[in-house]
């Protein structure tokens, strides 16, 4: 299961400001930091404001929801701490402040403070999503390398992209436990803390990114491989594998590195299903509690934590895409 | 419409007839599982629970012995009605972003374009629990959740697509000859942009079917007693070391309705191009 097959979209350059056209790629790298402050801007403002209209009362919607459980006296700090008597122009400017100074409030339903809850499950998050973009990664480039091979390479490959991509993390994920843990008990079901318990969820993770990934390496991998520059490596007598390794497989692999943002924040987001199928402690996991118990402080840092990082992987693609392609920042 | 006729390679349009096959059988299960299944989707057996997949039970009974082929057979009604409005809801908000983008002048594609671009820096699933986190969880929560979340990615295509209609010599040509811009609109850019989106429309659904039974399957859509197939999913968590079935099955059925919606999509997406 992956994000809708709507997004991958390269981006090109935007604006040209005349005076940064020697330097593409600083240019590049202004615009999207002024891009991603704007993003992150945006994405406070709007979850402040979707809060707010909420009915009822909004300390209640802040601390789960219409009805909330939540203590008289808890209730009364969040009014305090919010300003809520004060008008909503000064509540959003107070929100903005404290965003901006890293004071998220604290968690009711966990009685912590959101920063540290944070800090403490991002890491291992971070780390399943990390190593499942490599597989998939690697997954994509050899099915992509497959289908140039051999055209049966072709027709089944692209038959198991769309399978991968189609596939959701949760019934892959019960599949894998089924088969590796319960049945020929290889591999833990569940996160025991060591390197052997990540095997399972990097790999559900990594099998529908690897499917859409896969589709656009394909495709261009093919243009590459027909094209005049890879004919002439040919008649120069390289091999197969020389051509692959030495023009082609370059040409393939940059819309994927565009797409590398994209790619990022699909698997934030599956790694909330997975670290729930795993019963992993993570960010996802964090998120799932909260918005079962509609803890609106800690909603909103793990969503915010997870904007941040969508928009700085994003950033980084795009800067090394416009080192690589220069042509494409200009 | 010729073009639908025109000789493709026969593997391909024997994998189109078995997708539409498929879903057509989806589209019947939902409108009339009678035809499949003669037994109640909550009837209890508790005499019957845990039997493993038999004739009788194609696909095993449950914890409380109601039969799992019946409950998958039913559930196709709430899944493919939740992927169909999520889609809808996506697309409407995709045509409004996407046509103000591309027609309402600079200042409103400028805003449009942020717009779409603040709710891409949120992953879909986690735009989708930010919004039942805010709005309590439920069928109809999670299927809003699923249709807000889908909408940024149509509305980034249907503003290319607008643009190109906008620009093009039948565009102009309506514009030469005094057309009223409503007129233009309606006639011409809307249907000729929307024409195209088609074939995204049904991966869409593939795409929302999967996503709804995620947030089922993490407790936020349909409640575990409804013959709905992530919160079948969820029920048979933990039961996954003694009866595989439960999960097995209702899982397959999102793999199967999914994977048809999106390979026919793909197909008709290769279709338009030509």
């Amino acid at each position: 299961m992956g994000e809708p097959l709507t997004t991958p979209v390269p981006r090109g350059g935007r604006s040209s400001a005349p005076g940064w056209r020697r330097w593409p790629v600083l240019r590049r790298l202004l615009v999207r930091l002024a891009g991603a402050v704007g993003v992150l801007w945006a994405v406070v403002t709007l979850v402040f404001f979707a809060l707010r209209a909420v009915p009822g009362d909004p300390a209640e919607a802040i601390m789960g929801g219409p009805g909330s459980q939540a203590s008289q006296a808890a209730l009364d700090r969040v009014r305090e701490e919010y300003a809520l008597n004060r008008p909503l122009l000064v509540q959003y400017l107070l929100q903005l402040r404290r965003t901006v100074t890293g004071q998220w409030g604290d968690s009711y339903s966990l009685n912590r403070p959101v920063v540290s809850l944070i800090r403490e499950q991002i890491g291992g998050t971070l780390l399943l999503a990390v190593l499942a973009l490599i597989l998939a990664w690697t997954l994509a480039l050899l099915f992509a390398a497959w289908s140039v091979r051999s055209p049966l390479g072709a027709r089944l490959s692209s038959g198991l992209e769309i399978a991968a991509s189609a596939m959701p993390h949760f019934w892959l994920g019960a599949l894998l436990i089924m088969v590796f843990s319960t049945g020929l008990g290889w591999l833990p079901a569940i996160s025991t803390g060591s390197a052997d318990a990540l095997i399972l969820p990097v790999i559900t993770l990594a099998v529908p990114v690897a499917g859409f990934l896969g589709q656009v390496m394909r495709e261009s991998l093919l243009n590459a491989d027909a094209s005049p520059f890879a004919l002439t490596a040919r008649a120069h007598g390289l091999s197969e594998t020389g051509v692959l390794l030495r023009h082609t497989l370059a040409h393939a692999a940059l819309p994927a590195l565009s797409l590398t943002g994209w790619a990022f924040g699909s698997l934030m987001s599956g790694a909330v299903v997975v670290e729930n199928v795993f019963a992993r402690p993570g960010l996802g996991r964090l998120l799932m509690g909260a918005v079962l118990k509609r803890d609106m402080p800690l909603v909103t840092g793990v969503v915010l934590v997870i904007a941040i990082v969508y928009v700085l992987v994003t950033l980084i693609a795009d800067t090394l895409e416009g080192l690589f392609l220069p042509e494409a920042a200009a | 419409m010729s073009r639908w006729l025109t000789w493709r390679h026969p593997w391909s349009r024997v994998g189109d007839l078995l997708c539409v096959l498929v879903l057509g059988a989806c589209v019947l299960a939902a409108v009339w599982p009678g035809v499949f299944t003669s037994l109640h989707p909550l009837g209890v057996h508790p005499a019957q629970a845990f039997l493993p997949p038999q004739w009788g039970h194609l696909f095993g009974t449950d914890e409380s012995g109601r039969d799992v082929f019946t409950r998958v057979i039913y559930g196709t009604r709430t899944s493919l009605r939740i992927g169909a409005v999520a889609t809808a809801i996506g697309m409407s908000l995709a045509v409004v972003l996407g046509f103000v983008s591309a027609f309402a002048g600079k200042v409103s594609d400028f805003l449009a374009s942020r717009l779409v671009e603040v709710l891409f820096a949120f992953p879909g699933l986690v735009l989708a629990l930010l919004f039942v986190a805010l709005a309590g969880p439920g069928v109809w929560p999670a299927t809003i959740a699923v249709g807000l979340a889908t909408a940024p990615g149509y509305a980034r295509i249907i503003r290319g697509q607008a643009l190109i209609a906008a620009r093009s010599g039948y565009a102009r040509q309506s514009v030469l000859l005094g057309q009223r811009p409503a007129a233009r609109l309606w006639h011409h850019l809307l249907p000729n942009t929307l024409w195209p989106v088609l074939s995204l429309v049904t991966l869409g659904i593939g795409q929302a079917i999967v996503w709804a039974a995620a947030l089922s399957y993490l407790g936020v859509g349909a409640v575990p007693p409804a013959p709905e197939w992530g919160a079948m999913l969820n029920a048979g968590r933990t039961y996954m070391d003694t009866a595989w079935w439960m999960t097995f099955f209702p899982g397959a059925a999102v793999v199967v309705v999914a994977a048809a919606a999106t390979a026919l999509g793909r197909s008709l997406q290769q279709r338009s191009r030509k």
